[in-house]
């Protein structure tokens, strides 16, 4: 199988855990990620709350590109999947905006293809079964709480994908790995990402709940499919920690990096090394490393 | 037998109401009030106003109150009040046409420094083609008037191998930048 790849900024920067892992479990699958050449950023949140025309051209160039490779694009980062389908919707339901776009990127996107996230391309392009074929080393005793965040499954109008209130996919993959998924109600609750630096302490509040949820809930660590989810609770955790004068202690892993490791990557191999919150302790506990 | 106007300011504002409409393709009137969408919402907590409020405010012709509310510039767009309406409004994109509206008529920019971090981020996309984190982090930190803004996290990245110092300039800037000149071209026609 092959598939364009869209990595976005952060899987080359804050998120580059996620990038190594996603190579090395694409190769192990047997999937030729195909990286779109010269690709530019999605534009983010920034690009959608600053202009309705900008988000759509930005995302049009990228999907352009892989459009005449004839491949849908896997997008890692939750939040540049969400953008490239609102950038495919766009495109086929208004044609003067599909003239303008490219008009300006200037190439001819006929929005033949579409955006793939992470769990998606897991769970229903390769699949559960042949997963498990690739499985060395059982994540036995390890208690997950799967975080989808928002933008992996909502608006579900936009992403047609799983349940934006209860979703499974995810768990199913990581029950598959042998790890222990928990129950817990904040899977799809919000981060706060958009306002990491603009607006600080809304994420202290946010993460703070949604730790406190997966504590008592009984979770070791989280596990998310977007790096934006992921530096957020990670990077501010120090700083929630100390404000509401809690402990947590609790890494955030990307779907992949637990996959990785139960096809027999090395934690070093998959980055996990290069955590915010350390995952040393939790994997030595686990006898994972 | 003549229909009275009951609301002046829904007459006032008429035009702008059908403006936001045509842009945003979301129906105002639909919306019944259950208030799904303001329990939903994560920032509600603290803005002037929840997404309930600001769809009744242009439901009554407050155009001008809506421009000024620091919800339009708060809403991270998690979309839990679009996912769980019973009238299916596209809320978040409401609040995003209804920002690009409220900067491009002028109003007053209720949360300053999302306006900046926003502004911010796309100038480093303009000039690279991606975005230059470290570039980020400069001029929203000078231009927002928080100079230590992110120096608790930093040397934690630095030190993971994690943020560059420099830039990465993709080849395809020159088409990055004509995007963002389209951009400006049409905020003008307009």
């Amino acid at each position: 199988m092959k598939i364009a790849y869209y990595p976005g900024c952060s899987l080359e920067s804050t998120g580059i855990e996620y990038h190594l892992s996603n190579k090395l479990v694409a190769k192990k699958l047997g999937v030729e990620l195909w990286e779109i050449p010269d690709w530019n950023c999605c534009g983010a949140s920034p690009a959608h709350q600053s202009d309705l025309f900008l988000p759509i051209a930005l995302n049009a160039r990228n999907l352009a590109i892989a459009e005449e490779e004839g491949l849908d694009v896997l997008a890692p980062c939750a939040a540049c999947y969400n953008r490239m389908l609102a950038a495919v919707e766009a495109v086929n339901t208004d044609e003067d905006m599909r003239a303008k776009v490219n008009d300006a990127i200037g190439r001819d996107y006929k929005g033949t293809n579409t955006a793939v996230n992470m769990v998606e391309f897991l769970h229903d392009k390769i699949g559960i079964d042949k997963i498990t074929e690739q499985i060395q080393k059982k994540l036995s005793g390890l208690k997950v709480a799967c975080y989808y965040g928002c933008l992996l499954v909502k608006p579900p109008a936009l992403t047609k994908f799983d349940n934006p209130e209860n979703p499974q996919t995810m768990d199913r993959i990581v029950d598959a790995l042998g790890a222990e998924t928990i129950v817990w109600p904040y899977k799809t609750e919000c981060c706060g990402g958009g306002l990491a630096i603009s607006k600080t302490e809304v994420i202290l509040k946010l993460t703070n709940e949604i730790f406190s949820m997966a504590q008592a809930s009984g979770a070791d660590c989280l596990v998310t499919a977007c790096p934006m989810c992921q530096l957020n609770l990670e990077l501010r955790q120090a700083a929630t920690e100390k404000e509401y004068n809690v402990k947590y202690n609790m890494p955030v892993f990307e779907i992949t990096e637990l996959v990785g490791l139960s096809f027999g990557f090395s934690p070093k191999e998959l980055g996990m090394h290069k955590h915010f919150v350390s995952t040393a302790s939790l994997l030595k506990e686990k006898q994972f490393a | 037998m003549e229909q009275v106007a009951m609301n002046t300011a829904l007459k006032a504002s008429e035009s702008t109401l059908s403006e936001i409409e045509h842009k945003s393709h979301v129906d105002v009137n639909r919306c019944f009030q259950c208030g799904t969408c303001a329990a939903g919402c994560p920032v509600t907590y603290i803005s002037d106003y929840s997404p309930r409020q600001i769809v009744k405010m242009l439901q009554a012709g407050m155009v001008d109150e809506v421009f000024k509310a620091s919800m339009i510039w708060l809403c991270v767009g998690c979309g839990n009040c679009y996912s769980r309406c019973p009238r299916n409004l596209n809320i978040p994109h409401l609040h995003d046409t209804l920002r690009v509206l409220s900067k491009e008529k002028g109003y007053p920019v209720a949360e300053k420094n999302v306006d900046v971090f926003n502004d911010s981020f796309l100038k480093t996309v303009q000039y690279t083609g991606r975005l230059y984190e470290a570039g980020l982090t400069m001029l929203y930190n000078t231009r927002s008037g928080n100079f230590m803004s992110g120096m608790d996290v930093a040397p934690g990245m630095m030190k993971l191998g994690k943020i560059s110092p420099f830039p990465h300039l993709i080849k395809g800037r020159k088409e990055v930048a004509n995007i963002f000149k389209k951009m400006r071209e049409m905020k003008g026609a307009k």
